[in-house]
């Protein structure tokens, strides 16, 4: 069985880099947009957004506008990398499982 | 290193295709939602006052695509380039093709009104309301793609009121349009602002 990266199986931070995906390369997204569409607090995304920019897995821009401070978030090349093995890994244990039986 | 059980491995595959699928729908809503409220009830008071003050309703169909405009303007402005949910290298750019993808769309429609006038009221209105249509349709092919089939509906109530509603057993035409057309705009507006988040 794959072994699965522990920053991003943790399901809040799955479900970040997920919503990241959806986003094209170039794009960012809010982090207000993110957290109303994940359900998550503020200190809950930005505890879990922490761990994914120390593992490289994201990007955060801190900007103003209108003089109020905003965040825009996005997946680095090595988030979208690391994303895409986790998607493969999990495909593996569901197929895995399915040959066992035949296996027996 | 973890490592999941089928079952779980599966949960979180399905977890996450519906993560990625809510969050590219709240990306299309946008301020789409916004933009067809806005006209949506345009349609509805402007149709209205058509039909019950036909003399000053070229006044108020003024004033009310002006408002419509310059608030349009300012949506988009606000919600994709000065405050946007998502930030785009483009956003400016792109702010401005589709202020002149409507511009020319406009200017278009009033011209080949010029080449085929004279026409009727009715068919002057149901002409420039199916052209905007059709312009939804092209956005909803290209873009997102429930604009596509919002522009087919709006088309087919237009056209089935022409066709209805111009007798003198059913003269609603008006009503139609500020029904049908108008709240249809509103009403898949309300939705997409309040449910597509």
């Amino acid at each position: 069985m794959p072994d699965l990266d522990p920053i991003i199986s943790q399901p809040s931070r799955l479900q970040i880099m997920a919503s990241l995906m959806a986003l094209a390369v170039e794009e960012q997204v809010d982090f207000r947009h993110l957290r109303d569409l994940l359900k998550l607090t503020d200190g809950n995304l930005g505890a879990h957004l922490q761990k994914l920019e120390d593992a490289g897995f994201i990007r955060m821009e801190k900007t103003f506008v209108a003089k109020k401070p905003r965040t825009y978030v996005s997946a680095t090349d090595k988030g979208r990398s690391a994303f895409k093995e986790h998607v493969a890994a999990l495909e593996q244990i569901i197929q895995s499982s399915k040959r066992e039986p035949q296996n027996e | 290193m973890s490592t999941l059980s089928q079952e779980e491995a599966q949960h979180s595959l399905v977890e996450i295709q519906e993560t990625i699928a809510r969050m590219k729908k709240s990306l299309a809503a946008g301020n789409t939602g916004l933009y067809l409220i806005l006209w949506g009830m345009i349609w509805i008071v402007g149709f209205l006052f058509t039909q019950f003050h036909p003399s000053r309703s070229g006044w108020a169909w003024l004033i009310l695509d002006s408002i419509g405009i310059l608030a349009s303007i300012g949506i988009g402005l606000v919600g994709g380039v000065t405050h946007p949910k998502v930030k785009r290298p483009d956003s400016r750019r792109m702010f401005w093709r589709i202020f002149f993808c409507w511009f020319f769309c406009f200017l278009y429609l009033d011209l080949w009104m010029v080449v085929l006038w004279p026409v009727k009221y009715e068919q002057a209105i149901t002409f420039l309301c199916t052209g905007i249509m059709f312009a939804y349709v092209m956005f909803g092919l290209f873009f997102e793609r429930f604009m596509l089939w919002l522009g087919l509906t709006v088309t087919g109530l237009i056209i089935l009121g022409y066709f209805l509603f111009l007798s003198q057993i059913f003269p609603w035409f008006w009503i139609w349009m500020a029904v049908a057309g108008g709240g249809t705009l509103a009403g898949t507006g309300i939705y997409i602002h309040f449910r597509w988040k």
